[in-house]
């Protein structure tokens, strides 16, 4: 894949090339990710859209080093601030954590330790990266807390997790991620598991404090709302692969590849309610299966041979538009 | 095949020393690892109580293996649980064939060949009334693994259905069901036993009451935790809302769904069944002579301490040697039915 | 107008909550509190509401898998409130639940065909179990699973078709109320279309009335004729599909399609005006309007009032705001 320096401003804050990881089960090899590049630019948002089992949560594992046995990062580069986060020794890996990529995760619940104050939980990022002593870490972690808007922050910071809501609990995350301000936030499917209301003030949340604090936000995620909100720039993924990219508004006005054709058409629109809901025939791919050319022809409505010999490269098909797919050439 | 060796064969074209590396940030991974049934959920990216990729077809392509076949591959693979199984095999075909397997009966007495050494004609040598060691040993067997597996039987279709009774029904029966429990776990074993031979009379069927009677408070804790764990899931809810009975919501939903661990404890009490056999008949309670047992021999041993210390030996090595391959086995289930290290 | 198959009346639902010091009586946690609502036979009833709004419980409360702290519930115009499980056991063919979880709704332990046969098994449906097999392929069928996979497990379907496995146990029975709890809300957004069709079309076949329960609007939008949204443990408004989303009335109705993300509609704007704060504890709850905390519309008197009834603001629109329909 080639740098396009003209084509969208902003330095590259995180370079991803190629990365490919792989899982090692008994007899075969499930291969979660197969070969993703992409570029985040300062203060921009990325998304990477698909739907469960698209690899699009082991992205994220996989740059922070958290790919659970027995999967690896067989391939790949991830280039930030002029090193390759991908290749570090494990043992540095905690300063990366944290202070240069901050994650938030799905499950509030289960990411917070739940014997643990809410508070303390905060302040020991200060005090692991920043050197902090307790004292200063509490003042910061309740200076954090009134940032995402957490009421009462001095008492909530002696809360334990269960005492709050999910919102709440998503906003501590959102606090911790933040702490040591990060360049890079990535956010693993940061609103699925909250409600609508307090998903629109858990994104609101997001897009205030990136413009405040100018950092770069990936997101991943399954939801199309999320995404028609949120991204500058969207990566569709499946199978493993990326499929399509697009900035926001191409993607929901005109789409190139079949799949996120059909994503989109899926979409329960307020609208139309006698009118039967699109739903995508065929079966997904297992990742296990060797899959010669394009994972997604089974289903695809303008399937040709090519499609099933070879992968399709993904190529420029329009400015700003990146699409994998032979309809195209 | 590990990872580096297939990094090199696909040709990936990576350089040598990079997959080096990364074969050596694996083996560190994997020291630290998450277990892998995780790790495939992680792998494809599932979220939430969304799954990974199937195909949305009409039915699965290929069936995906079970939990038992898979809990029995995994048993197969570990070297002590075939140790174990071999080794309780052939204590219980011993039982079974003892008659075939030595030509002498148990009782059979020589009282000219009395305290003779290990040889050729007795295995084992022989007691102080000249009876085989090796004879009675075998036949000592049957006693022990009938009366673990019986008295642990019975143990255990009293401690389910009284676990899953108290969880199922909580409230009042509950607390009733966790009281008795108390009271039986409490119980000291040994007045237990003598009262029961009291009133039943000595012998091996006693054994098995008196054992089974006693033993069954373990099993009926830990089911009524796994039952309390269960029983708010959707299915239970599925099969209320079809009318079905409490007990039949037993049976059919939440017993099956508890049996591995019902398997496990069963394993693993049964040492504890064989010991207290040897005791009861070591104090004269359980198996009466000439029928032999091996707590029963080294009842008898005592007496013969000082002259004959190898008497007690072999009883002992028999009870020790059985109660170590149960309890293997059982750690072994353990592991294998594990869910978290299924693939 | 149709006799309604199923009746509320003034239905709530308490739960104790042991309260954490020693000898203080248990909290109360008001799940549903003061429900009155009339289903129609074959309409499809949506219950939206976000997470402690009592919908699901609402729904369990409407087939008696849960029993009413106080209120009464009628089924064919008989009280089925006091009725004991034995009593109660004829009516379960009527009333049938799909579940929410795909994963903790079957049993790991029983086949497919095991766990659709069950039902009519407990009901003693059929002469035997041939014909209950044969049922139970006709059902796979229908809910389109291919029958020669009746013997395996759960486990090696996925989320989609362990749906349908639930759809088809609810079926077995032939009843004629389907409550459907969350019944896509785990489901990806194409397996969801999926689902949500073959009920639509189970429905039509078979004349069912289906009670929807959902906290996606735009899911229920597609399906149900009647929409009730829920908070806190009340209805808040009620109205046709269309109607109310027309016309929303109730703030917090209105809250709610605010918040939902419009596709294309550009970056999302900080500035927009979004619901803010958090759903209030349903054990402490305050006097007057359950939604006064949030309410940008709050005045005096909705602290002040009871639990507010529906009214009829618009022709069969009914919402429990006393601001709301001043300026209509």
């Amino acid at each position: 894949m080639n740098h396009d320096p003209e084509k969208s401003s902003g330095e590259i804050v995180l370079s991803v090339r190629d990365l490919k990881t792989y899982f090692y089960l008994d007899n075969t090899v499930l291969k979660a990710i197969d070969g993703i590049s992409f570029d985040l630019r300062k203060g921009q948002t990325l998304c990477l859209v698909g739907e469960s089992g698209c690899g699009k949560s082991m992205t994220a594992l996989s740059l922070l080093g958290l790919v659970p046995a027995p999967g690896k990062v067989v391939a790949g580069s991830a280039i930030m601030k002029g090193r390759d986060i991908l290749k570090e020794k494990k043992k540095n890996l905690w300063q990366l954590r944290g202070k240069d990529i901050g994650m938030i995760f799905q499950e509030p619940m289960t990411s917070l330790n739940p014997v643990l104050k809410i508070g303390y939980q905060i302040s020991e990022v200060y005090r692991i990266h920043g050197g902090l002593s307790k004292d200063e870490a509490r003042e910061k972690a309740i200076e954090m807390l009134r940032l995402v808007h957490i009421p009462e922050p001095e008492q909530r910071y002696n809360d334990y997790p269960h005492q709050l809501s999910g919102g709440m609990r998503q906003r501590v995350m959102i606090a911790m991620a933040l702490a040591c301000d990060p360049e890079v936030l990535i956010c693993d499917e940061p609103t699925t598991a909250l409600d609508v209301t307090v998903q629109a003030q858990i994104m609101r949340l997001i897009v205030e404090l990136q413009q405040k604090m100018g950092m770069s936000v990936l997101l991943i995620t399954h939801d199309m709302g999320v995404v028609s909100e949120m991204a500058d720039e969207i990566f569709v993924i499946y199978a493993g692969r990326v499929v399509e990219t697009s900035d926001r508004e191409g993607m929901f006005l005109k789409q190139y590849h079949p799949y996120s054709e059909a994503l989109i058409r899926s979409i329960p629109v307020i609208g139309d309610k006698d009118k039967e809901l699109y739903s995508i025939p065929g079966m997904v791919v297992k990742l296990t299966d060797a899959v010669r050319g394009c994972a997604f022809c089974d289903r695809c409505p303008y399937a040709q041979d090519r499609c099933r010999e070879e992968v399709p490269e993904l190529k420029e098909v329009a400015p700003g538009r990146k699409v994998a797919c032979y309809r195209y050439e | 095949m590990n990872a580096f060796q297939s990094i090199f064969r696909r040709g990936d074209g990576m350089a040598a020393e990079q997959a080096e590396r990364l074969a050596a940030e694996q083996s560190d991974r994997q020291a630290a690892a998450q277990n892998a049934g995780e790790a495939a959920n992680k792998a494809t990216g599932s979220t939430g109580a969304n799954e990974p990729c199937q195909p949305e077809t009409k039915g699965p392509d290929k069936s995906t293996e079970g939990f038992y076949r898979d809990a029995f591959r995994r048993l197969r693979r570990n070297p002590f649980a075939i140790v174990a199984f071999i080794i309780i095999l052939c204590l219980v075909l011993a039982a079974i064939f003892a008659p075939l397997l030595t030509p002498y009966g148990y009782a059979e007495q020589s009282l000219k060949d009395k305290w003779a050494p290990c040889s050729g004609t007795h295995f084992f040598g022989t007691d102080n009334l000249g009876r085989d060691i090796f004879t009675r040993i075998l036949y000592g067997a049957r006693v022990s693994l009938s009366v673990g597996l019986i008295a642990e039987m019975i143990a255990t279709t009293i401690g389910v259905l009284m676990g899953a009774t108290a969880g199922y029904y909580g409230g009042k029966i509950d607390v009733i069901i966790s009281r008795i429990i108390e009271v039986f776990a409490s119980f000291p074993f040994m007045l237990f036993a003598i009262t029961m031979t009291c009133v039943l009379g000595t012998g091996v069927i006693n054994c098995f009451i008196a054992i089974g009677l006693i033993g069954w408070t373990g099993m009926a804790r830990l089911i009524r935790g796994e039952v309390l764990r269960l029983k708010n899931m959707e299915f239970v809810e599925a099969a209320k809302a079809n009318g079905s009975s409490g007990f039949r919501i037993i049976t059919k939903q939440l017993v099956p769904n508890c049996l591995p661990t019902i398997i496990v404890i069963l394993t693993m009490d049964i040492p504890g069944d064989i010991l207290l056999e040897s005791t009861l008949s070591f104090l004269g309670l359980g198996v009466q002579p000439p029928t032999p047992s091996w707590g029963e021999m080294i009842s008898a041993a005592q007496l013969y301490l000082r002259q004959h210390p190898g008497y007690s030996i072999f009883p002992g090595l028999a009870i020790f040697i059985t109660i170590l391959a149960f309890n293997i086995l059982g750690d072994c289930l353990r592991d294998a039915m594990d869910p978290k290290l299924r693939r | 107008m149709n006799e309604p198959i199923l009746k509320l009346d003034h239905v709530s639902r308490t739960f104790k909550i042991e309260s954490k010091k020693l000898f203080t009586p248990p909290d109360l946690l008001k799940a549903v509190q003061n429900v009155s609502l009339e289903v129609s036979p074959g309409e499809i009833l949506g219950l939206v509401g976000e997470s402690g709004c009592g919908k699901s419980t609402l729904g369990r409360l409407m087939i008696r898998l849960l029993k009413p702290s106080s209120g009464r519930v009628f089924y064919r115009g008989k009280d089925i409130t006091e009725l004991s499980e034995k009593e109660l056991r004829p009516y379960r063919k009527q009333m049938q639940i799909v579940f929410q979880d795909p994963y903790a709704s079957l049993n790991p332990r029983m086949t497919v065909e095991e766990i659709i046969m069950d039902a009519m098994e407990v009901q003693g449906l059929y002469q035997s179990t041939q014909e209950r097999k044969a049922k139970v392929y006709q059902l796979m069928e229908e809910c389109g699973l291919d029958p020669d996979y009746a013997k395996r497990y759960p486990h090696e379907f996925s989320g989609g078709q362990r749906q349908r496995i639930g759809v088809a146990r609810a079926l077995s029975v032939e009843p004629e109320i389907m409550i459907c709890d969350e019944p896509v809300s785990a489901l990806d957004v194409s397996v969801q279309a999926q689902i949500i069709n073959l009920l639509k079309d189970l429905k039509a076949r078979k004349n069912l009335t289906l009670i929807f329960i959902s906290h996606d609007l735009s899911v229920v939008n597609h399906i149900a004729d009647r929409i009730a949204v829920m908070y806190l443990g009340q209805i808040v408004e009620l109205a046709e599909t269309k109607e109310l989303f027309a016309y929303p009335l109730h703030p917090y109705t209105q809250a709610l399609f605010n918040a939902i993300p419009k596709i294309g509609a550009g970056r999302f704007d900080p500035e927009k005006e979004i619901l803010e704060g958090n759903i209030p504890s349903p054990i402490h709850l305050p006097v007057g309007c359950a939604f006064q905390g949030r309410c940008v519309q709050c005045a005096d008197i909705c602290r002040r009032e009871g639990a507010l009834p529906l009214r009829e603001l618009r022709p069969n629109h009914f919402c429990a705001c006393l601001q709301a329909g001043q300026d209509l």
